[in-house]
């Protein structure tokens, strides 16, 4: 049966129009120039790229890889294919199919179970507290042009003597700067790289000791002890990183990606925001605060989200839960119910009540950006 | 230049037929895949579009063929990436021993003002250095009439002088950018070959300056459409000024032709929310390729094959700045 196809000897770029000859070990090519014919066994052939259309297929030596005969002839094809072993290739995706798989568990398991709890808690632990400090004057510059600071000279003095306590009581290796931004429908307070916190006017407001606040603020001071906010930071740039990776670059797939993201990020979120309750406890406890201003806080705060969730279906709960970037207040609560212990030293008021009222006042006096 | 071309000689292109529903499967299964694999298939998925979209590519009846494999771009990620985790382990190591252990936090200041000032120019460095390894990578694995292609020289230098010339372009406020752009590319071109035979790029002077100019004071105006037609004329002008032997290129694109298939594309885009991007990739290949001309008698061509060996790892510095899918 001899056949015609195209030859390529490899060494120059001259195209042999060529008789083939198939027999039962290799195939005769015929009409090389000079050559009258060269032999190639099966077992020294693979195939290149199967014939499509009307494309031909490409057949190459293994012994001299630069070889390449194709064949238009669909059936002349097949037939030498059938000749040339397959066994290597298909090992050869087998092996590549094990090693993804295997890749694609140890991957998952590390980024699910380990990965986001340490590897950027390592990190955070390695930066220098100059360039924590730096970010975190990056972001106060951003938000101080975006809120009215309050300045209140004797306000500020109390706040700060509260947060000495509590900071003194656990055991920060770096001073905390507090500042008070005017803004009383947030009932609410934040930590921020360069150990600073800021409370927004609405949590002194509807606080109605100091103990409520001082709740909220050991519990910022959580997050600056662990240093979360930059944690976080690395955690997010790792998370981004990682989902360049997986798309290469194709849009739709980097956006799928950052959404799922999110949820590992909110799950992630939320281990902090118990971790910085757990510190805060410790901190109440030991400055003989006691959590039971800590508990008013959220309890305050749940009557305000029931109210808020009221139209809502019960089973909204559930996925407020999942969708949050903090734990459910109502577990938050039980939680610092189960942990917190008998203060074992007695309960002490630290702000004399001029002081919580120069607090109370502080946004009396403020500047503006 | 074209006016020297003449007329009586054989213009070939490259024609391009792919199939819109295999490219289709081969972009969904590659999606699929790198999503379930967080990634990592990626390597595999981009060598077998490339191998798909080059081995569609014909020029006188004979296919281009497209030789990567998966596995060579994915040691050259693992490589870069080692070398970048090692960097970071160093700096943060010493960070570490500057700040806790030594003491000395204005020596870690002294190395932050020195990493800040070098950062930029690293990175177009690295960006140039990658772009250079990974058209090497890319021509050494890509044949026809079964001859490699190459590129030597060194992608160091090439980092380099490309560094040097962005911060020119960027001192001489744009006026330098046409010049830039031809010197990188006919040191591109001169530095690739067929088999044995050099590709070479010569020119006495050119005429860009005008319509760079003109464009880029118009780039804000216009929100930087104006460029485009910088751009087809650069290109035109080093495609007139390439040769290989004695054939010879033109590039026949106008800008026209161009703003018409950005918008075309951003809209197919827009409308099928990403998913016409088969239907886009095809679009600009084939519209690229159908005005690349080639001039001159291929059949003379005698090349012969290679010296320098096909390169076995691949893309590292391109892989970890960013992907071009040929």
């Amino acid at each position: 049966m001899n056949k015609t196809a195209k030859f390529y000897d490899g060494k120059s770029s001259i195209s042999f129009s060529v008789q083939i000859n198939p027999d039962i070990h290799g195939i005769f090519v015929k009409g090389l120039g000079s050559k009258t014919s060269e032999y190639y066994q099966y077992s020294d052939l693979k195939i290149i790229e199967l014939p499509v259309n009307s494309l031909p297929g490409v057949i190459a030596s293994i012994a001299n890889s630069d070889v390449r005969l194709l064949i238009e002839d669909p059936s002349l094809f097949s037939m030498i294919q059938s000749k040339i072993k397959m066994k290597s290739s298909k090992f050869s995706s087998l092996w590549i199919s094990g090693m993804l798989l295997a890749m694609t568990t140890f991957i998952c398991l590390i980024l699910l179970y380990k990965l986001p709890y340490n590897y950027s808690h390592l990190i955070a632990e390695a930066i220098p507290q100059s360039w924590e400090d730096k970010f975190g004057e990056y972001g106060a510059k951003v938000l101080t042009t975006d809120y009215v600071t309050c300045t209140n000279d004797l306000g500020q003095k109390a706040l700060e003597k509260l947060v000495r306590d509590l900071v003194n009581a656990g055991e920060v290796p770096v001073p905390v700067t507090i500042k008070v931004f005017d803004d009383d429908s947030t009932n609410n307070a934040f930590a921020m790289s360069g150990n600073q916190i800021f409370v927004f006017s609405g949590l002194i407001k509807n606080s109605d000791d100091y103990d409520e606040l001082a709740g909220v603020l050991a519990h910022e001071i959580g997050h600056v002890l662990k240093r979360h906010p930059t944690e976080r930071m690395i955690h997010g740039l790792g998370l981004s990183f990682l989902i360049k990776m997986i798309s290469g670059g194709i849009g739709q797939l980097d956006s799928l990606l950052t959404t799922s993201s999110l949820f590992l990020t909110l799950h992630y979120s939320r281990a902090h925001e118990t971790e910085a309750d757990d510190v805060a406890i410790q901190i109440l406890t030991k400055t003989g605060i006691g959590t039971k201003g800590f508990l008013t806080f959220f309890d305050k705060l749940e009557a305000e989200q029931t109210e808020k969730l009221k139209k809502f279906h019960k089973a909204s709960k559930k996925l407020e839960g999942f969708l949050s970037t903090h734990p459910l207040t109502e577990d938050r609560i039980n939680h610092i119910k189960n942990q917190s212990v008998k203060p074992n030293v007695p309960r002490k008021r630290i702000l004399t009540k001029v002081e919580w009222a120069q607090i109370k006042a502080m946004c009396q006096t403020k500047i503006s950006s | 230049m074209s006016s020297s071309v003449n007329d009586s000689l054989p213009i070939q292109k490259i024609q391009h037929d792919p199939q819109l529903g295999q490219l289709y499967k081969i972009c969904f299964v590659n999606i699929l895949f790198s999503i379930f694999t967080l990634g990592i298939h990626r390597f595999w998925g981009i060598t077998r579009l490339r191998k798909y979209l080059v081995r569609c590519s014909m020029l006188q009846n004979d296919r281009f063929e497209y030789t990567g494999k998966g596995i060579e771009l994915f040691r050259g990620f693992v490589k870069v990436m080692g070398v970048f985790m090692a960097l970071w382990g160093l700096y943060f190591g010493v960070g570490y021993l500057i700040q806790h252990v030594l003491n000395m936090p204005f020596l870690m200041k002294i190395i932050d003002v020195v990493l800040a000032i070098a950062y930029v120019p690293t990175l177009f460095f690295l960006i140039y250095t990658g772009a250079y390894g990974a058209l090497r990578y890319r021509l050494t694995k890509t044949r026809w009439r079964g001859i490699r292609f190459n590129l030597s020289g060194s992608a160091f230098s090439f980092g380099l002088f490309a560094m040097k010339r962005v911060f020119l372009n960027i001192i001489s406020l744009g006026i330098l950018i046409p010049t830039s752009a031809l010197k990188k590319e006919s040191l591109l071109i001169n530095n690739m070959s067929y088999g044995s035979l050099k590709f070479s790029m010569n020119y006495p002077t050119h005429h860009l300056n005008k319509v760079n100019i003109v464009t880029l004071l118009l780039a804000i105006p216009t929100l930087t459409f104006s460029r485009i037609w910088y751009h087809v004329a650069l290109r035109k002008f080093i495609y007139e000024n390439i040769q290989l032997q004695n054939i010879r290129f033109r590039f026949t694109m106008t800008p026209g032709c161009q703003i018409l298939l950005d918008i075309k594309a951003f809209l197919l885009l827009m409308i099928t929310v990403g998913l016409g991007y088969p239907i886009v990739l095809q679009m600009y290949i084939k519209t690229f390729l159908d005005n690349v001309e080639i001039i001159g008698d291929l059949d003379s061509l005698k090349a012969l094959q290679s010296q320098q060996p096909e390169l076995t790892t691949g893309e590292g510095l391109e892989g970890v700045f960013g992907e071009s899918l040929i």
